[in-house]
């Protein structure tokens, strides 16, 4: 069977689903509820990191979901638009959230005798530096970045599930990394774990 | 510099902590309650819950079912921010709202209601004061303070598979998973679950984990007295209702007990022991055996648990010292040090020479480590 043919036939599935769903079908919610909850919690946690609202977020983007279900007509698949309204849901939490002066756990946890701990700890601290850091940056901003840069999604992609184009989705993750590395100056931990994020450098886009 | 090369980006991109299973399951079982929830407010006629057997429950059923046809009014709600709360309009469904708060209770005035959602809770409202009110608590617990409904709409609570119809009263409904406790402060409410019915009157409780409230009441009071209604373990009365001499209650057939005034006149309300014979009045749910259900709790659902601790311990008493000192415990265990920490102050600035004052001191070092 062709790519083409594949794409057709998951489209169908797709508006099926979303027509049951629709319909109130708790079977097909919960069909949808299985095969996307991993992608809607990745993309919040890719924007948010750990956070202890992560669940009430997730429950929060598939009452959205299945309460727009009706207004899914097909132009992208059911995943994309439930990252689409994860992505919607993440940035409309940013927005609403205090500044949290001191928010994230500095701390390393206590080290375990296992081997490769050493390393597991630092990756987690460095982690909490990165979203330090990024709890700085304005929502496009970070989202894109984080979508980006962290998650590894095509730009395109990206621009899709903000809703934005894709110039606009190339300077914000530009002006993003931009801050991102001006803050891992000052802060070795940070700079050590930038350097390996993907895209290009700040300096090598106009 | 980067690579920028895919592979540096799989190993080097932080770890997605996954949820754990029991917390998959706690999404999706509130979500799903929503939904029904949804579905109970903004089509009225379809209410997934089973044909009710009494004709106070088809008429509790329609009272939401009102609520729902009124959905489209829009909800005027004054949320008093003493806490993160993050109410917010569903658009989904016109005319309901939902409540959720973290770290410290809120208190939402609706009409002639007042509701505190209390720490760690969510809940969705839908209706309006003119028509009728329907509340879902999805988790937590909410105390309501309802002006008595004789002439006035119907005002539902429900939680899980208990339904709570208030006739005029101050309560709180806690839910924890498929479990609900309900305890009545002033006037009385009726509440149903599984079919079954009974009335629950100021100072009484009511709690579908009736097994392990009896036995804490029991440990509590070194008698066998239990609550208005618990659960039993007779199979022909699946509801677990049992019956108290003189009171009607645990029939499924919409009696009242004489003397109870399902219209809740403000007589009744303003004295809540007055007007009444009643035959059997017991005392709430002790503060004890809150703590031990609280307890009992941490292992499985410490946020509930959290909640739980800082209820009780607005409160007075040993056991409100205790409930403050394990709920910036508790933070700290969870992880929140900005709470413990608070917690544990305001502990030792109510309980200086408290049970657990060392302790407390101790834990409080180790949150803030001198430099």
């Amino acid at each position: 069977m062709t790519s083409r043919a594949l794409d057709v036939r998951r489209a169908a599935a797709d508006r099926d689903l979303a027509v049951r769903c629709a319909q109130g079908e708790r079977a097909a919610q919960r069909e949808l509820f299985m095969a996307q909850r991993d992608r809607v919690h990745r993309t919040l946690y890719r924007i948010l990191g750990s956070n202890r609202d992560m669940e009430d977020l997730v429950q929060e983007v598939f009452l959205e979901v299945f309460r727009g279900i009706e207004r899914f007509r097909g132009d992208s698949t059911l995943a994309t638009w439930c990252a689409t309204i994860a992505t919607r849901t993440a940035w409309a939490y940013i927005e609403r959230r205090k500044p949290q002066a001191a928010a994230l756990e500095l701390v390393p946890e206590p080290m375990s005798e296992e081997p490769g701990a050493e390393r597991t700890v630092a990756a987690k601290v460095a982690a909490q530096h990165l979203y330090a850091a990024m709890d700085r940056l304005a929502a496009p901003l970070r989202i894109a970045f984080a979508l980006a840069a962290i998650e590894g999604l095509p730009l395109a992609e990206v621009a899709s599930l903000t809703g934005s184009t894709l110039v606009a989705t190339k300077t914000r993750v530009w002006r993003a990394r931009r801050e991102i590395e001006r803050r891992a100056a000052k802060d070795p931990m940070l700079r050590g774990y930038v350097v390996h994020l993907g895209g290009a450098p700040a300096e090598d886009v106009p | 510099m980067s690579t920028g090369k895919p592979e540096d980006r799989a190993t080097m991109s932080p770890p997605v902590e996954p949820l754990s299973d029991i917390a998959w399951q706690r999404v999706e079982r509130q979500l799903f309650a929503t939904l029904d929830c949804d579905e109970a407010v903004s089509r009225p006629t379809r209410v997934p819950t089973p044909a009710p057997r009494t004709p106070w429950l088809r008429w509790a059923l329609g009272g939401a079912a009102a609520a729902a046809v009124c959905a489209a009014a829009v909800m005027m709600f004054v949320v008093v921010g003493r806490g993160t709360t993050t109410p917010r309009p569903d658009a989904g469904v016109p005319g309901t709202s939902r409540v959720v708060t973290q770290d410290a209770a809120s208190e939402v005035s609706f009409g002639e209601a007042t509701i505190e959602v209390h720490e760690h809770s969510a809940l969705t409202l839908a209706g309006d004061a003119e028509r009728g009110v329907f509340v879902m608590i999805e988790r937590g617990a909410a105390s309501f303070a309802v002006a008595p409904r004789a002439g006035r709409p119907p005002f539902v609570v429900q939680a899980g598979d208990v339904m709570v119809r208030v006739i005029g009263t101050q309560f709180m409904v806690s839910r924890s998973g498929d479990a609900a406790r309900v305890e009545v402060t002033v006037g009385h409410v009726e509440v149903v679950a599984r079919g079954h019915r009974v009335q629950v009157h100021a100072g009484e409780s009511w709690s579908s984990d009736g097994e392990r409230e009896a036995a804490a009441r029991g440990s509590a009071t070194g008698s066998g007295d239990v609550a208005a209604a618990h659960l039993s373990s007779d199979p022909g009365n699946p509801a677990g209702w049992e019956a108290t001499p003189g009171s009607q209650e645990g029939q499924p057939d919409g009696a009242v007990a004489p003397g109870a005034d399902r219209s809740g006149g403000p007589s009744q309300d303003g004295d809540p022991g007055a007007a009444q014979p009643r035959p059997r009045h017991r005392p709430v749910l002790d503060d004890k055996a809150r703590f031990d259900h609280a307890g009992a709790l941490e292992p499985t659902d410490p946020r509930a648990a959290l909640a739980e601790y800082r209820a009780l311990a607005r409160g007075k008493g040993t056991w409100a010292a205790n409930a403050l000192y394990a709920a910036g415990r508790l933070s700290a265990e969870l992880g929140d040090r900005e709470a413990a920490a608070q917690l544990l102050r305001r502990y030792l600035d109510r309980y200086p020479h408290g049970g657990n004052a060392a302790d407390a001191r101790s834990l409080l070092r180790s949150l803030d480590p001198a430099p």
